[in-house]
């Protein structure tokens, strides 16, 4: 479980304002692409330079309204809460991450039916019997779907390259 | 004017285009049923799949699965105080003591009548209106659509509500990944950074599934949550034909709903939801027994149903006459006209009137098909859905997801660009930055540069063209209320407010 979401009122959790973290990144993340339009054509940096100062201003904004409420509202603060649940996040970001490698390296329909039941199981569904038919009906008709009906390719399985 | 209308009709009568209705309709309904997915959600990922099919085949399904879904969000709402979309809210506050009662196949049945009739009504204002106001929108120049433009972004950053700044981020991070790709005038590359894949710009259809279809599906896998699905058993429902006589003493807030859901529609920024509560609150305060409401009246059902059904096809409106959508549905469904080379807007009704008029059509025959689909035994089959394991269905979309996209140009980089788009759409949400304006700014932003720089060349660099029209000078004067009107509104509740404590 994510700690800081359970204390939001503690001074860690303040300083760990999701807001104020939203508007750093935007000020860096725009104002280093900002730096990008010196070498560009007048009109053509036109609507790029208008929108990232917007963008900067913006997050400017965004980080000063946070320090306001922080000194206005002190102990009583409470910052937006990210994560229900931070590991089970990770979790999911970490299987998807390894569905799109396992795509790549080993083909589409190998890692899709290796993934939807180990994900699915991982993430609390316990049937045997739901998770193999479920991955049947689901790879198999995407297989018939793609290969028979549409010709459609999907990343090549491996020991088929 | 109206002619092309009819001219449309047999195209739109043809098998596959009445199947691609019906099958959109009854997917509608079962993502509609499931709480965590949209409409919204669904017709992303639907859209890559319709690449290869006859552009009203995709339409067709993609009306089909608005209608149904705003539909398809009452059945868990009434079943398990649970609304499926953020539409059917208002609908659970009767459907669910209903259910209680032993009545949740009377609610659900009331539920659909509702929606077919708003939705047909919500067809008809499309059909009506839309062609008249694409006449007047075809005598814009460049100038005028510039501000259009504007206008269309202003609108959803300040009539959505919630927090301005964030709903100007979103929109300014729209217009900035528009503009991603090789400059068409100049031929210069912006923000490429070396990489071929982005010379033709961000594909709209990553950007969307990424934003509206991955966190949908964490959020299937994130939560641990068990419906208690006691309810979802066989609801005791006669034939819907033997319901229909005894709910016809609801017509008048069946009238009054459709047209505050019609209005709600066209407001660009206003949503389903608004237009279901605004529908529930007047239709209690007509009522003769206000006190009965909350407790299992069957007239909430209706007005909130008909309502946020009567806003489907009147969304449109904006989005298809002058390419502005008002709602996120909207602004996924221009997505899905312009994969299919069809861009939104008064030229759409000139050059390819048979696919917008036929796409209206199709709206109406959808929601007709709401009765047909929400028969007794349909509804005893969509409750099943509350039943499906949540876990099992997030890999699934997860998959579902990844072929789409990659199917569009047969690429791994689309999909890596998704799952930026994803994790950068899932922080959005949960820090409530809205997802409608990023969208509208992909969608407007490289529309308003082109038109912008296109009206300074007609101008010979005078910026003063931008106002020299009377048609720009009120298109400003709207863009100016449309920021400023919020703003003395929440003073105005302010003052109100401090004068109460006070």
């Amino acid at each position: 479980m994510n700690h800081e979401s359970n204390a939001p009122s503690s001074p860690r959790s303040r300083r760990l304002d999701p807001d104020l973290i939203a508007g750093i990144v935007i000020v860096l993340a725009a104002g280093a692409l900002l730096l990008r339009t010196a070498g560009m054509p007048a009109m053509t940096a036109l609507l790029p330079v208008s929108m990232l100062s917007v963008l900067v201003l913006l997050g400017v904004f965004l980080i000063a309204r946070c320090v306001i409420r922080l000194k206005r509202q002190g102990d009583a603060y409470a910052p937006t809460q990210v994560f229900d649940n931070a590991r089970r996040f990770l979790g999911i970001a970490a299987s998807i991450a390894l569905y799109v490698a396992g795509v790549a390296l080993l083909g589409f329909y190998t890692t899709t039916a290796v993934m939807i039941p180990a994900v699915a199981w991982c993430f609390g569904y316990r049937s045997l019997k739901g998770l193999l038919l479920a991955d049947l009906i689901f790879t198999g008709g995407i297989a018939i779907i793609f290969v028979l009906l549409m010709g459609q390719e999907l990343p090549t399985e491996l020991f088929l390259r | 004017m109206y002619g092309n209308l009819i001219d449309a009709l047999p195209a739109v009568l043809s098998l596959g285009n009445i199947l691609a209705v019906v099958v959109g309709v009854i997917a509608g309904i079962c993502v509609g049923a499931l709480p965590g997915l949209s409409a919204t959600m669904a017709i992303s990922v639907l859209i890559p799949f319709t690449f290869g099919m006859d552009p009203l085949v995709a339409l067709g399904m993609m009306a089909g699965i608005y209608n149904g879904a705003m539909y398809g969000g009452s059945i868990p709402a009434v079943l398990l105080r649970i609304p499926g979309t953020p539409a059917a809210v208002a609908t659970s506050f009767d459907g669910y003591p209903m259910a209680q009662q032993g009545r949740g196949g009377y609610a659900l049945q009331v539920a659909v009548v509702s929606s077919a009739l708003g939705g047909i009504a919500s067809a008809l204002v499309l059909m009506l209106l839309a062609p008249p106001l694409a006449k007047v929108t075809l005598l814009f120049g460049p100038t005028e659509i510039f501000w259009v433009a504007v206008f269309g972004m202003s609108a959803i950053v300040f009539l959505l509500g919630g927090d301005i700044i964030k709903g100007l981020i979103s929109a300014a991070f729209g217009v900035f990944v528009s503009l991603i790709g090789v400059d068409t005038i100049t031929g210069y590359e912006r923000y490429t950074f070396g990489h071929l894949e982005l010379l033709d710009g961000i594909n709209i259809v990553v950007l969307l599934v990424g934003l509206y279809a991955l966190p949908p599906a964490i959020g299937l896998l994130e939560e641990v949550r068990d419906f208690d699905t006691k309810n979802t058993g066989r609801l005791n429902t006669t034939s819907i034909w033997k319901a229909i006589p005894g709910m016809l003493k609801y017509w008048k807030t069946w009238l009054r709903s459709s047209v505050i859901g019609v209005f709600v529609g066209i407001l660009p920024g206003a949503g389903g939801s608004m237009a279901a509560f605004l529908s529930y609150n007047e239709a209690r305060r007509a009522s003769k027994n206000p006190d009965d409401w909350g407790k299992g009246e069957p007239e909430g059902v209706a007005a909130s149903e008909t309502s946020n059904n009567a806003d489907t096809a009147a969304a449109l409106i904006p989005a298809l006459t002058l390419g502005i959508p008002g709602t996120a549905v909207a602004a996924v469904m221009l997505g899905g006209l312009l994969i299919h080379g069809l861009q939104p807007g008064p030229m759409l009704f000139r050059d390819n009137p048979e696919i917008v008029f036929g796409f209206m059509w199709q709206f109406l025959f959808a929601a007709i098909l709401l009765i047909f689909l929400g028969g007794a035994l349909a509804t005893n089959s969509f409750a099943q859905v509350l039943r499906l394991p949540r876990p099992l269905l997030g890999a699934i979309i997860i998959a579902l997801v990844f072929i789409g996209v990659y199917s569009i140009n047969n690429r791994m980089f689309d999909v890596y660009l998704m799952l930026g788009f994803g994790l950068i759409g899932y922080f959005m949400d949960k820090l409530k930055f809205p997802l409608p304006p990023v969208v509208l700014g992909l969608i407007l932003g490289g529309f308003a540069e082109q038109n912008l720089r296109l009206a300074l060349r007609i101008g010979g660099g005078d910026w003063s063209i931008l106002a020299s029209s009377p048609t720009a000078k009120v298109l400003i004067a709207m863009v100016l209320l449309v920021i400023v009107s919020p703003l003395v509104s929440r003073r105005l509740r302010a003052r109100k407010a401090s004068k109460v404590a006070g």
